[in-house]
């Protein structure tokens, strides 16, 4: 079985990601971290990355490393990736009225990381602390 | 011309700190029924955690989920130390993040900062906890898309403030250890509040004047 990256579907994602969000490529490679601005639109005209800045752009983008991984037909029936977001999210905070683009962002993490906790039984009324 | 007739049936619907008419009444009525219902007499401390489970939202500190993390238990794929440093980012004051209420799929949990003070912790959580009650919704979140919190309604604060501190410090508790002679800091004690709290709340619902009146 072969992998390969879809990255057409990559390029176009980041695209519409950065534009959602308001921000040049400049901007979005800091959001990013650890890709320079260069290498971002690189990959927006449709170059392939390197592995670090791939896992860094899937990371940015909230999708598992998997997503875009395009795989010659082998009859193999390997298990789709598993969401590693929910489908639903609802979201009621106690908070001062204006967040940081840097609060936002830890508040997506604390709603993967815990979607994932309460997945593997960590968050249950009888594990409450 | 005629004169415009002003429309001040909205405005006199409400009372002066903006709360509709009646409310009042009723979220202390909600106060007692929810207390009631894990157990707790106006006059004990009610446990935030203890309403939030019996609601269906177990509570649990921010600082769990980095417990979790660093364990690396959850088969999470990617930057375990950047998860880590955005988890700890919520914990600081700075952060502007007090207590989150989540519903991911059918999962349903309730975070809070373990750094804020206990008496804190408990307000923040019954502010969360008046907002279910009054099913307040909050926002539906695609992380997908540009990530931005619809500002809950200026009314839906007011009402959840006025609830939450009904669930804490309740009317008819806090008029009879008054009565009794208790002070703030007795009564901030006995409710695991803030004094604060207690004397704001006092002065709200003029507990002084009416117990010099000797009427509830």
């Amino acid at each position: 079985m072969t992998t390969e990256i879809d990255i057409a579907r990559l390029a176009e994602m980041i695209v519409q990601h950065r534009k959602a969000l308001g921000v040049g490529v400049r901007e979005a490679a800091g959001q990013i971290g650890g890709v320079s601005a260069s290498t971002l639109s690189r990959v927006e005209r449709g170059n392939l990355p390197d592995l670090d800045s791939y896992m860094r752009l899937c990371r940015w983008l909230d999708v598992s490393p998997t997503y875009f991984a395009l795989e010659a037909a082998s009859g193999s029936d390997a298990p789709a990736p598993e969401a590693t977001m929910p489908e639903k999210i609802r979201m009621q905070l106690r908070s001062d009225p204006l967040l940081s683009p840097e609060t936002k962002k830890a508040l997506l993490t604390m709603i993967e990381v815990a979607y994932a906790a309460a997945k593997a039984g960590h968050l249950s009324s009888e594990s409450q602390v | 011309m005629p004169q415009q007739k002003q429309d001040t049936s909205a405005q006199n619907r409400k009372s002066k700190d903006g709360l509709l008419r009646g409310f009042k009444a009723e979220a202390e009525r909600i106060a007692t029924r929810t207390r009631s219902s894990v157990g707790k007499s106006p006059w004990e401390a009610c446990p935030a955690q203890s309403v939030a489970r019996h609601l269906g939202f177990p509570v649990f500190p921010i600082s769990h989920l980095v417990t979790l993390l660093r364990a690396e238990e959850l088969g999470i794929v990617g930057s375990i130390e950047e998860r880590t440093k955005d988890l700890e980012h919520l914990l600081i004051e700075t952060s502007g993040v007090h207590a989150t209420v989540l519903e991911l799929d059918e999962y349903r949990m309730i975070f809070h900062r373990d750094t804020s003070s206990p008496e804190r912790v408990e307000s923040d959580l019954m502010h969360e906890i008046a907002h279910i009650l009054l099913g307040h919704e909050g926002c539906y979140v695609d992380p997908r898309s540009s990530f931005s919190l619809p500002s809950i309604s200026k009314q839906m604060e007011l009402e959840a403030q006025w609830l939450g501190a009904a669930l804490q410090i309740p009317e008819r508790g806090l008029f009879a250890l008054v009565r009794q002679g208790y002070s703030n800091e007795a009564i901030a004690h006995r409710y695991g509040a803030s004094l604060q709290q207690v004397t704001h709340r006092r002065q709200r619902l003029a507990i002084d004047t009416r117990v010099a009146r000797g009427r509830l």
